[in-house]
Order: C-alpha cells, then sequence, then structure tokens
C-alpha cells in the first residue's frame, strides 16, 4: 500500500511543479550514487535513486520533497555464507539553504530534513521509522538545467532505541520549470 | 541575512543534539556455535546459551540497546525410521519435560522435516521460512541467556540437533 501511495505522491508534486512554473524557482530532479552504511555489521555498500521537487522561498531558501530509494549491499556472515542487505526507501522534506531556483555557473548548498524511513528484508521482521538527513553539495549549470552532486548523512531511528545511519554520495540533474 | 544562515544551522544543531544518542549507536553481529542436544519424547534435553560470554556481547554489554534479528542454522538428524518434523523452542528457565516446553516455551522454528533415520539442515537464510514468534523471541534475547530445545511434533521422537548448529544474532548498541 505504502508503495504505491509513495510514487503516486511524488508524480502529484511534479505535476504541481510543472502546473505552477515559473523563472523563479521550481524544478524537479533525479539522482543516484552510493549509500555507504555507517557502523553496521549487517550491510555493505549499496546503491541510491531517487528523485525531488525544488521550491524556491526567495532568496537563498527552500523547500525540497524528496523521495529516495537505497539498499544495504549484501554482507558476509563468514566466507561461503552471504545474506542479503536490506532494502529501504524513504520520503521526506528538506529546508534548503544555497538557492532552489535556476542554478546560474556554480553554487553550494546546504539542505537538512526529516524523513520517514522504510525497510524491506525478506528475511526478517522489519519496520517503518522516522529519521532525518544533513549534508553539503555544489550545483553547476546555467539555464534550466542544474548538475548536482551531495553528500548527506541519513539516520533512521529504531523501535527499542539507537538507529542505522548512512552516508550517501550522489550526483543528479534537476530541471527548472520556466528557466532560459 | 545572518538569520537566514543562523536558522538553518541552529536546526542541524539541535537535530544533532536529539540524536546524539542514536548517532553514536550501530549494528553489530554474533555467530554463536551453539552445540549439539539430542532429545526424545520421554527424555528431554536442553542446551544453556550464553550470549554474554562472546566478545561482541562483553565489548558492548553496557550499551546495548535492542536485538534487531536472529537467524538460526540448525542441523537435525531423526534418529527414527519415520518422517519427524523439527521444532525448536527457547525459554528462559529450564524445563525438563516435553509439555512443559510446549506449555511454556517460545517455538521459534516449525515445520523442519526430516525424513526416518537422516539429517535436515536448514542454512541462516532458510531459517526465516520456519520462524515464529520473533519478537517474543528478541525479547528473550536481551537477557543474553536462555535455553533452547530440539523436538519434534510427532509423537514418539528422537531427534538429535547436530553440533554444527548456529545462532546469528543482531543487536543494536551504543550511548
Amino acid at each position: 500500500m505504502r508503495r504505491g501511495i509513495v510514487p503516486a505522491l511524488l508524480v502529484l508534486l511534479v505535476l504541481l511543479a510543472g502546473s505552477t512554473a515559473s523563472a523563479t524557482g521550481i524544478g524537479v530532479g533525479g539522482f543516484g550514487g552510493v549509500s555507504i552504511p555507517l557502523a553496521q555489521d549487517d550491510g555493505e555498500k549499496g546503491s541510491v535513486f531517487g528523485g525531488h521537487v525544488k521550491l524556491s522561498l526567495g532568496g537563498i531558501l527552500g523547500i525540497e520533497p524528496n523521495i529516495s530509494f537505497f539498499k544495504n549491499g549484501d554482507w558476509d556472515v563468514e566466507e561461503g555464507i552471504t545474506l542479503a542487505g536490506s532494502t529501504f526507501s524513504s520520503v521526506g522534506v528538506n529546508l534548503m539553504l544555497g538557492a532552489s531556483g535556476p542554478v546560474t555557473a556554480m553554487r553550494p548548498l546546504m539542505f537538512v530534513g526529516g524523513k520517514y524511513y522504510s525497510e524491506d528484508n525478506d528475511l526478517r521482521e522489519t519496520d517503518s521509522r522516522i529519521g532525518w538527513n544533513a549534508g553539503l553539495g555544489l550545483e553547476f549549470g546555467g539555464g534550466p538545467i542544474g548538475v548536482e552532486v551531495r553528500g548527506s548523512f541519513e539516520l533512521m531511528t529504531l523501535e527499542g532505541g539507537g538507529s542505522r545511519k548512512w552516508g550517501h554520495i550522489t550526483g543528479g540533474v534537476n530541471f527548472y520549470f520556466g528557466a532560459r | 541575512m545572518k538569520n537566514i544562515i543562523r536558522r538553518p544551522l541552529a536546526l542541524v544543531c539541535v537535530l544533532a543534539l536529539l540524536s546524539a544518542g542514536c548517532i553514536i549507536s550501530g549494528q553489530f553481529v554474533i555467530l554463536f556455535d551453539w552445540g549439539g542436544i539430542a532429545s526424545t519424547d520421554q527424555d528431554l534435553n536442553s542446551q544453556r546459551i550464553d550470549l554474554t560470554s562472546d566478545e561482541t556481547w562483553q565489548e558492548h554489554k553496557d550499551n546495548i540497546q535492542n536485538i534487531v534479528d536472529v537467524k538460526f542454522e540448525v542441523e537435525i538428524k531423526n534418529l527414527l525410521g519415520t518422517t519427524a518434523t523439527g521444532e525448536v523452542y527457547m525459554s528462559a528457565t529450564e524445563y525438563t519435560t516435553v509439555a512443559a516446553v510446549r506449555a511454556n516455551a517460545i517455538r521459534i522454528l516449525y515445520g523442519i522435516e526430516v525424513p526416518g533415520n537422516s539429517s535436515t539442515t536448514v542454512s541462516f537464510e532458510e531459517s526465516a521460512q520456519y520462524q515464529e514468534n520473533l519478537s517474543e523471541a528478541l525479547d528473550l534475547l536481551e537477557t543474553g541467556q536462555f535455553y533452547i530445545y530440539g523436538i519434534a511434533e510427532n509423537i514418539p521422537f528422537s531427534v538429535e540437533i547436530l553440533e554444527e548448529s548456529r545462532l546469528l544474532v543482531t543487536f543494536s548498541a551504543g550511548n
């Protein structure tokens, strides 16, 4: 059920962005990269991909609804025994510092936001929990196209205490509606 | 302009502080040989498991937050000529009869078919399909010490959990 709702919400956000587009700062983008589990013995490096909508609030502030899918790579219990890592998804909203409208040349960006993470693993019971992320990036480009690289810290809280954490390193392309 | 920069930075700091306990936690894994047990419907035996003796548990014992997962690698030998349906139970206190185990212990694996006079091995990956009552098992595992039993659903039975059997426990720990 949740898997169906999340893509539908993303499509809605994209359509909303398109219908209200202007050169003052509404964009959509996709990204992909590497997900690095931090202090997790039960997962190896995996992949991440996702999308976001960039909404400028004026000046250098913006908000960014986002969705991502990432996976912990398979891990070795011991030589000859490998188990599958969990698959995760998240939806959230970031507060952006560094402008969210069309980019000219290059700009830095900083972000922080809340997320709702879900874990999926066929081999055990899993959980959906809140968490947060924060990070830094650079965006290059001109006109309607921007290319960005980001590094983020992701934290998903766990029921009963503790958390799972990752470092995400991604690259992506953004399209700004109405920009020339 | 300064406020525009300071406010998001302050938010990052607040979130970091609120999550400080979470940030320095992690997931750790214990691979534990559980030893062999032989039982019949008339003569039940158990194995006492003490995870607290494990090096990884010892290292994090004061900061364990919760048990995330447990998997089993089990080899069950059926000593009778008819097919047995193997079951594995665990409990905090030791029980000495099959009836007491069935009434009081937590059944964690069920449905392992073992043909007569032969053995069946269940891998860590395969154990998920036989697993039951995981939440109760994880709660019991938090103590680090418990008893484990290997029996069969059908009576009479004579089964042996072979010594190659192991537990794979994942836990979260941090300050």
